[in-house]
């Protein structure tokens, strides 16, 4: 039998003619990434091309199976073609890259418009963001996937048709207040980043000269003051300097010690207000350093001792054997200061994959925490949380990648429609392995999707001529927002090149608004106008959806800019309370705005009302003139009545979680 | 960078040129090609009149980062600025900044920018950010109004 006959069996062997000339773009060649070229190949795609700009490292081993150790520093794109070699049996033409997808010189719009499909294999956000853009411009349809440990969720996505990536909001990482930081951790990870962001870096890291001038610039009489002052900052230089002043490494070390484990911790102490409603940190016990310092015979800092210590990074480490290892690892990286070429301009950076610089975050951040009475953490953990390391599980990557795979047939005709394309997400019930959901319509307030996206061809960019003030023009011409224009410029009719709209080219650059039209008469050239740049209009008045226009140049065309002719801009959906800070998430679909509100009124009124009978009973305990409460049956009444009350209510609960659902299938 | 993004600062700008409060200014920076950067503004805070920060225009640079509105934007005051609740880098410490606290997308420029006028007259003694003006905050106030009056010179209107 041949190798081909289930899928041919599957999908019939006319559909399965065209996966074989399928051009399809793979992004990404890590976890997902392996697995998916792997299924990809096998299921006879004609042609795959496989773009990564990362190089292998030894811990991608564990689950990028195309990789070995010999192939550790090489490219990812490259090294995985040469690997699936041996299993191509189709023939299937690859072509690899190493590069930055959002690198817009090496992959322009009519590169992606090549392919059939696009399989995102990232491990980002901007990536995913970025290929959601393209395949909007391009209305090209994309599968995007992404696992977490043992979470996982395959999503294909239509452009218009079903919600795009960005119509979800996306969780952020989390970034920590300097305050928390600094003065009042209260868990095991602002301990960790203290350490590795703010200590190492401040003993090892890049010097900060700078802070001295500041002080002289704030005059003051007062001397002491300003000793004061010079000396908080001149402290850690000071310390940093210890490096070099110290007699020995131990001293070093203890100076160190003492320093940041108990006099910052006594100074930190001094304010008060801090610890009103806060426990307060107990700063280090100085007998300890004590008992290190007449170590003299090397008992405790044995190196059999401090081997056995770090031979077990799963084990939480008493606080004597983080001193003992953190003692240790400054003892090292003081060392491989002095012994460098140039020690004072030697600096150190923090890698988790430095066994000195961390073991040296491990015991300081575990140290701090115990100070603060926060968990402490072992190495292992700590590993991973200060080299911000997502756990990776080979088994989900696989499971994501093969149901990429599989959702990628219904782009070849598989379905009765597209559209019946399913999400998939690992199930978090141990009855199942996943769950599959329907697509959903995009979000009608998504910021991305509700764009109107167009090409702007330019005959010649460096044209000296073309000035903003001509594609203003051409864009007002071109593009109906007119009669909307003309409405609010009433008061300044002759103008008509002065419209309120705002337009922002690439990332970020404001090229002109009603109030900043310096540059009306330079050329596009040099405001900086390229191939491959997005420009972005905006109508001040908010009513029009924003347009976005990818920038091509085309020396083939009649005229010097082309714009499309756009009839009919759609209007943003209305915002119920114009003028009135949004206060409830944007996202929100604005129709749900009514419905909440009755719903909320109704559920109001029946809670004020259960109130009402609340207090009428808790009045008539606690009011002995009430008659009514020696009545135990009206009493029972009253409770069966509440009762019943609650079950509605129960009910109404149902109702309007129905009335929700109803209205967002709707949407 | 998101459409997001764009879209937000393009919002604020408009917003803020519409309607700002008295004695402010706040305006993206201008690139060597003659645009704007939206994603880094100057502002300037005016003291409250009749408190000691009074007639006097306070420079603030304001950075979004890619993820705005997401994630607040950075508010700073010039290094060393004399506030107790102001980093000696000048970052702001104020609770609407702060991603883990109060910040909220729909927080607008004209409300940060309110807000950063409040804090410099009501300083909170329970989030030091600094040691010397909190110290003669609470603990030696002719000294602090000394200073603060002399930072109010400096950046006189």
């Amino acid at each position: 039998m041949a190798r081909d006959s289930y899928i041919q069996q599957i999908i019939g062997a006319e559909k399965y003619e065209q996966i074989k000339y399928a051009k399809v773009l793979l992004v990404g060649a890590g976890g997902i990434g392996c697995e998916l070229l792997k299924d990809l190949i096998l299921m006879g795609f004609g042609e795959i091309h496989i773009v990564d700009l990362d190089t292998i490292d030894l811990s991608n081993l564990n689950r990028q199976f195309l990789f070995r150790k010999k192939d550790i520093k090489k490219s990812k794109a490259f090294t995985a073609i040469k690997a699936v070699n041996k299993f191509k049996y189709d023939h299937t033409k690859l072509v690899p890259y190493m590069a930055s997808i959002m690198d817009s010189d090496t992959f322009n719009l009519a590169w992606f418009d090549q392919f059939h499909l696009i399989f995102n294999a990232l491990d980002n956000k901007d990536a995913r963001s970025f290929i959601n853009r393209i395949c909007l411009f391009l209305k090209k349809p994309f599968i995007e996937s992404g696992t977490t440990g043992f979470f996982g969720q395959v999503v294909p996505i239509f452009p218009y048709e079903s919600e795009c990536y960005d119509c979800t909001i996306k969780e952020t990482p989390k970034s920590f207040p300097v305050c928390t930081i600094r003065s009042t951790p209260s868990q095991p990870v602002h301990c960790i980043h203290w350490a590795k962001n703010f200590l190492f870096a401040q003993l090892f890291g890049e010097i900060n000269v700078s802070a001295n001038n500041d002080v002289k610039t704030l005059g003051s009489d007062n001397k002491e003051e300003i000793n004061t002052l010079i000396n908080e900052q001149n402290e850690l230089i000071n310390l940093r300097n210890s490096i070099f002043d110290s007699n020995s490494s131990l001293e070093f070390a203890l100076n160190i010690i003492k320093k940041i484990f108990i006099d910052d911790i006594n100074k930190l102490l001094k304010i008060d207000d801090l610890w009103k409603t806060r426990k307060r940190p107990i700063p280090l016990d100085i007998s300890l350093v004590k008992l290190l310092e007449n170590d003299r015979k090397r008992v405790l800092l044995k190196q059999s001792n401090i081997d056995e210590i770090l031979s077990n990074f799963q084990k939480l480490w008493s606080l004597n054997e983080n001193l003992i290892v953190l003692i240790y690892s400054l003892i090292n990286l003081r060392k491989r200061i002095l012994n460098s070429n140039n020690p004072r301009s030697f600096i150190i950076d923090f890698d988790k994959d430095d066994e000195d610089t961390l073991n040296f975050a491990a015991s300081s951040a575990n140290i701090r925490s115990i100070i603060f009475d926060i968990p402490v953490k072992s190495k292992f953990d700590i590993k991973q949380i200060a080299g911000n390391i997502i756990p990776a599980i080979a088994t989900t990557n696989a499971m994501m990648a093969g149901f990429s795979a599989l959702q990628s047939l219904n782009n070849f005709n598989v379905l009765q429609h597209y559209l019946e394309s399913k999400i998939v997400f690992t199930s978090i019930e141990s009855k199942s392995m996943t769950n599959p959901s329907q697509l959903f319509p995009g979000s009608k307030t998504c910021a991305s999707c509700t764009v109107l996206r167009e090409l702007l061809k330019i005959k010649d960019i460096d044209n000296e001529k073309l000035t903003l003030r001509v594609l203003l023009k051409k864009i007002l011409n071109n593009i109906n927002y007119k009669k909307h224009f003309k409405d609010s410029t009433n008061e300044d009719d002759q103008d008509n090149n002065k419209p309120e709209i705002s337009i922002v080219i690439g990332k970020n650059r404001l090229i002109y608004d009603i109030e900043f039209d310096d540059n009306l008469d330079r050329s596009l050239k040099s405001l900086g106008f390229k191939e491959n740049q997005i420009l972005t209009i905006k109508d001040d008045d908010d009513i029009k959806t924003e347009i976005e226009l990818y920038i091509l140049e085309d020396k083939t065309l009649s005229n010097d800019i082309y714009i499309p002719k756009i009839d009919n801009v759609p209007e943003k959906p209305k915002k119920k309370k114009p003028k009135v800070e949004p206060d409830t998430n944007p996202n929100e679909p604005i129709t749900f705005d009514d419905e909440d509100d009755d719903e909320n009124k109704k559920q109001d009124e029946d809670i004020l009302e259960d109130t009402d009978d609340f207090i009428t009973i808790l009045d008539d305990g606690d009011e002995p003139d009430s008659s009514q409460l020696n009545n135990t049956m009206l009493q029972e009444d009253i409770s069966a009545m509440n009762e019943k009350r609650k079950i509605e209510d129960h009910e109404l609960d149902h109702q309007t979680k129905k009335i929700k659902i109803d209205l967002s299938l709707d949407d | 960078m998101s459409s997001l993004c764009i879209n937000r600062l393009q919002e604020e700008r408009k917003q803020w040129r519409k309607d700002h409060p008295f004695g402010f200014f706040a305006k993206p920076n201008k690139n060597s090609d003659g645009s704007l950067d939206l994603q880094n503004w100057t502002a300037g805070i005016p003291g409250k009149p009749n408190t000691i920060w009074a007639n006097a225009v306070y420079p603030l640079t304001i950075s979004f980062p890619d993820d705005y509105p997401s994630r607040p934007p950075k508010v700073k005051f010039p290094g060393g600025f004399y506030h107790p609740n102001i980093y000696p880098s000048g970052t702001i410490c104020l609770s609407i900044l702060n991603e883990a606290q109060d910040w909220r997308p729909a927080i607008t420029l004209k409300q940060i920018a309110l807000g950063v006028q409040e804090l410099l007259d009501s300083p909170n003694p329970d989030s030091p950010a600094q040691e010397p003006a909190w110290r003669a905050f609470g603990k030696d106030r002719p000294t602090y109004e000394k200073k603060v009056k002399e930072q109010a010179l400096k950046y006189a209107k």
